[in-house]
């Protein structure tokens, strides 16, 4: 009863249990957690350092390919007598033979670069107002170009035209320009015009980015000047505007950041503006794909952490288990004890503490039941002499001066006899309740009514003070209840005998049906010498003991006495 | 609850309400736009042509809000032949209107308050356009060859393009051709045809003809064009009003160039007849003329109008104003 009104948390079991799985749950979360917070950042920096490393390389291409343009227009100049014959070209009028000669040798040169080279598609020479007076591309030659940048800005050092769209020839160009003349005055602009093709055959060279991984150039209107992987990007007409183009293009920025792509995917995205060009470089790496291995790893991890979790679980709550249960028989085994059950002894299988534990109890049970018995045979032996034997010395001393008490007088014979008869059967009913106590089994097989009739003739036996035994026969209560009524009962007579010198003592059982319950009520009275109940302390005279079985079984004691005025107990049981 | 918080609470929720429309008006427009409570500025466009890709930034403008959010509301007004469009802001029926460099060249020449604050095409759309298998990829390749020109305006582009290409206009036969048929191209009764960009080179491929482009531009001919004019008046009367306009029209350019299939399907509201395939085709085929490396959308360069103008130019009413461009420094 009072183990069951504790708190759960406060067992052991619980209290166990509650300290292991928060120690594990902790340690596998923050581990957890640790691990995804450090292996989120480290990858999407591990991406990012893959990322500028792509766009650095690439960037190197372009810048060496734009170096390409430049040396290459350089070479075209190297040569002995071409800046003489270019002079001629725009000086000398249309159709004179030294002309014709000039741009024979000019075209011929210019010819020989760009087919050697494979750089250019057209190398062209503008003369000082733009037009164009020789091209590779002859369809060129007469065009009024002086309106592009390639031409003004050509006019006054080496120029590289951002790439743009050439309407003529239906393709990204990408025109390196340099003013032709030395000292100070330009004779004109030497060009060549390079399409975008090498540009795009390195921006699409594959760089170990994974399926999404891409890096492509955006000019800086934010149209794309390269092919994307994705389908439905043509150029010239699709532009790129992503958070990260926008940082190159509109902020001439350089740097790294995870923004919805082009496509509307999320991707981690390393962007650097490449200002000799006028373009952005752009790497990017779908996010999805770029943190897939770290996010399986993530995945696993935390998984592997809630089984170790729930294994720690399973496992410590068998382990307490198996600690906690022997120990809660061991307590049920001692309550049983406790409660009689004499023989009973702890189950011992185990080899470990609770074994020893068990073992002990089990030895010091067994050590306890031997003295229990040696005391009760001492009192038995004690019993035996002080009532039996004594009764039994009465009746052969009286058996012996029977016949010669007979012989003088037969009535005072007939007396004696009749004593002899009372003794005999007193005597009986002292051996049948040395009996009982000596199995004590049998107390709950004998109905109470034969019970308190033995205790009344046995008390007359021992102690020859009348003893009126009242029953109800009509009265059965439960075995645990007759016990208990008993027991008060032999306590209380035992007070008559040792206490009371009473000339006169009653036993009355009966059935109390108040509240219409078959409840039994049991009085011992005696007439002898009572006491002051206020001044005997509950521990003595086996009052205490009463009392305590009248709780037992839920039954209410009353005690009545006063000196000289005799003594009265009374329990009432009711189920 | 006591009536204090009851009137917190009520102050609370009408805060609740107000804010984001607060914040929007607030990021809607710098400085320009006047709170959205009052009603919108009513402001009229008049075109120098039937509905067409040649406008498309304006339509844009319209149906994606770009007026409305600058708090305008804007009529746009067809064209058509025979009524130049730039009367009709000089006459003041029209705020704005849309006109050739011609056209503003002539008004300047005669000293008409007109004003250009934009210009849509950085190259203009100007092509002599053939057969792709005709081999004709430059004027020379014209020489000895047939090419159909509707008016005198053409004859004059084909006649000023095989000059600045060095070809003797002589060597080159202009024969008379009916504007909306292109059957004597196909039949090689023409050789070559001229015309603009966004009109009959995609007739011709939405016909089932590859074609191929040859730009006059390329050879110093024609300029700026597409150009959004007001009258003086106007421009000095009510700048704040110009400069949302004009801004918005370029964000309306800027969104057509960059999408130009939404920007087709916006168009083909305006102009269903050619259909959606020849409306997409059409504006693809003007996004490079007016996002072109030149210049930013919109923009007009000085030194560039001062070339166009020639003996015209005059400093002190040059003709043109790029205050109002959202590039304006």
């Amino acid at each position: 009863m009072l183990r069951s009104r504790l708190p759960m948390s406060f067992t052991i079991r619980n209290r166990l249990l509650l300290y292991f799985v928060c120690l594990v749950v902790f340690t596998a979360v923050a581990i957890a957690g640790i691990t995804v917070v450090i292996a989120s950042r480290d990858a999407r920096e591990r991406v990012v350092g893959q990322l500028e490393s792509v766009a650095t390389l690439k960037q190197q291409q372009v810048d060496s390919w734009i170096g390409g343009l430049r040396l290459n227009l350089d070479i075209v100049l190297s040569e002995e007598g071409i800046e003489q014959d270019l002079r001629t070209l725009t000086r000398a009028a249309p159709g004179a033979a030294e002309r014709d000669a000039a741009y024979r040798r000019v075209l011929h040169r210019f010819s020989w670069v760009a087919t050697r080279v494979g750089l250019f598609e057209e190398l062209l020479f503008m003369g000082p107002e733009g037009e164009v007076l020789v091209s590779t591309d002859r369809g060129h030659e007469r065009q009024q170009l002086g309106m592009n940048d390639y031409f003004t800005e050509g006019m006054r050092g080496e120029f590289i035209q951002e790439p743009s769209w050439s309407l003529s020839l239906n393709k990204m160009t990408v025109v390196a320009s340099r003013p032709v003349g030395a000292g100070g005055e330009a004779l004109g602009v030497l060009a060549g015009r390079a399409n975008l093709d090498s540009l795009n055959a390195v921006m699409r060279g594959r760089a170990g980015l994974g399926q999404t991984g891409e890096t492509y150039l955006v000019g800086s209107n934010h149209r794309l000047l390269t092919e994307l992987r994705t389908a439905g990007y043509t150029i010239p007409n699709a532009y790129v505007r992503t958070s990260g183009a926008d940082a190159a293009v509109d902020g001439n920025e350089s740097g790294s950041a995870t923004y919805p792509g082009y496509a509307g995917q999320t991707v981690i995205g390393v962007y650097a503006w490449i200002p000799q060009l006028k373009v952005a470089l752009m790497a990017e790496q779908g996010e999805a794909e770029a943190l897939k291995a770290t996010r399986l790893a993530l995945w696993t991890t935390g998984a592997v952490a809630l089984l170790a979790a729930l294994l720690a679980i399973i496992i410590g709550t068998t382990l307490i288990h198996s600690i906690v249960r022997p120990l809660s028989e061991l307590g049920e085994t001692a309550g049983r004890i406790a409660d009689g059950e004499l023989d009973l002894s702890a189950r011992v299988k185990r080899d470990d503490e609770i074994g020893k534990l068990a073992g002990s109890f089990n030895r010091m049970t067994g050590r306890l039941r031997e003295l229990a018995a040696s005391k009760e045979r001492q009192r038995l032996a004690r019993d035996l002499h002080d009532a039996v034997s004594q009764t039994l010395f009465s009746i052969s001393l009286m058996a012996e001066v029977l016949p010669r008490v007979y012989e003088k007088d037969p009535a005072a014979g007939k007396q004696r006899l009749e004593e002899l008869r009372e003794l005999t059967r007193g005597a009986l009913a002292e051996m049948r309740m040395l009996l009982l106590e000596l199995r004590p089994a049998a107390l709950a097989e004998t109905s109470l009514p034969d019970l308190l009739r033995q205790l009344g003739e046995a008390v007359v036996g021992r102690a020859r003070i009348p003893v009126d035994v009242r029953i109800d026969e009509a009265v059965s209560p439960p075995p645990a209840v007759a016990v208990a009524l008993y027991r008060i009962a032999q306590e209380a007579l035992n007070n008559v005998v040792k206490h009371a010198a009473a000339g006169q003592a009653t036993v009355t059982l009966r059935g109390s049906t108040g509240d219409g319950h078959a409840g039994v009520e049991l009085t011992v009275a005696d007439d002898g010498c009572g006491f002051d109940i206020d001044d005997v302390r509950s521990g003595r005279l086996g009052l205490g003991i009463m009392a305590e079985r009248a709780e037992s079984i839920g039954a209410l004691l009353e005690l009545h006495s006063a000196p000289a005025q005799g003594t009265v107990v009374r329990v009432v049981w009711s189920p | 609850m006591s009536l204090v918080s009851r009137s917190l609470l009520a102050a609370l929720a009408v805060v609740l309400v107000l804010a984001p429309a607060a914040v929007l008006a607030a990021c809607g427009n710098d400085s320009a736009s006047p709170s959205p409570a009052a009603s919108p500025d009513k402001v009229t466009l008049q075109l120098n042509w039937f509905h067409e890709a040649e406008f498309v930034g304006y339509y844009v403008a319209a149906a994606k809000g770009f007026y409305g959010a600058r708090d305008l509301d804007v009529t746009i007004l067809e064209g058509g032949p025979g009524e130049p469009a730039i009367d009709s802001v000089l006459d003041g029926r029209a705020d704005f209107a849309i006109s050739s460099f011609g056209e503003q060249r002539n008004a300047v020449a005669e000293d008409l308050p007109t004003v250009a604050l934009m210009s849509a095409f950085q190259i203009p759309p100007l092509v002599i356009f053939s057969l792709a298998e005709s081999g004709i990829a430059s004027p020379a390749d014209l020489a000895g060859k047939r090419v159909g020109v509707t008016t005198d305006y053409w004859k004059d582009v084909l006649d000023e393009t095989l000059q600045a290409a060095g070809v003797k206009p002589s060597r080159v036969t202009a024969i008379p051709v009916e504007a909306g048929d292109l059957e004597p191209l196909y039949d090689g009764t023409v050789d070559a045809w001229l015309g603009y960009a966004q009109d009959e080179p995609i007739r011709a491929e939405v016909e089932g003809h590859r074609v191929r482009n040859v730009f006059p531009a390329d050879y110093g001919v024609g300029g700026y064009e597409g150009l959004l004019l007001a009258d003086r008046q106007t421009v000095e009367g009510a700048p704040e009003l110009v400069r949302r306009f004009v801004q918005a029209s370029q964000q309306g350019w800027r969104y057509a160039v960059e999408h130009p299939d939404e920007a087709a399907r916006i168009l083909l509201d305006w102009a269903p007849e050619p259909g959606l395939e020849f409306q997409e085709l059409a504006v693809r085929a003007v996004a490079p003329l007016v996002d072109a490396p030149q210049a930013v959308i919109g923009w007009i360069d000085a030194e560039r109008w001062r070339l166009l103008m020639a003996d015209d130019f005059d400093p002190a009413n040059p003709g043109f104003t790029t205050l109002f461009s959202a590039a304006a420094p």
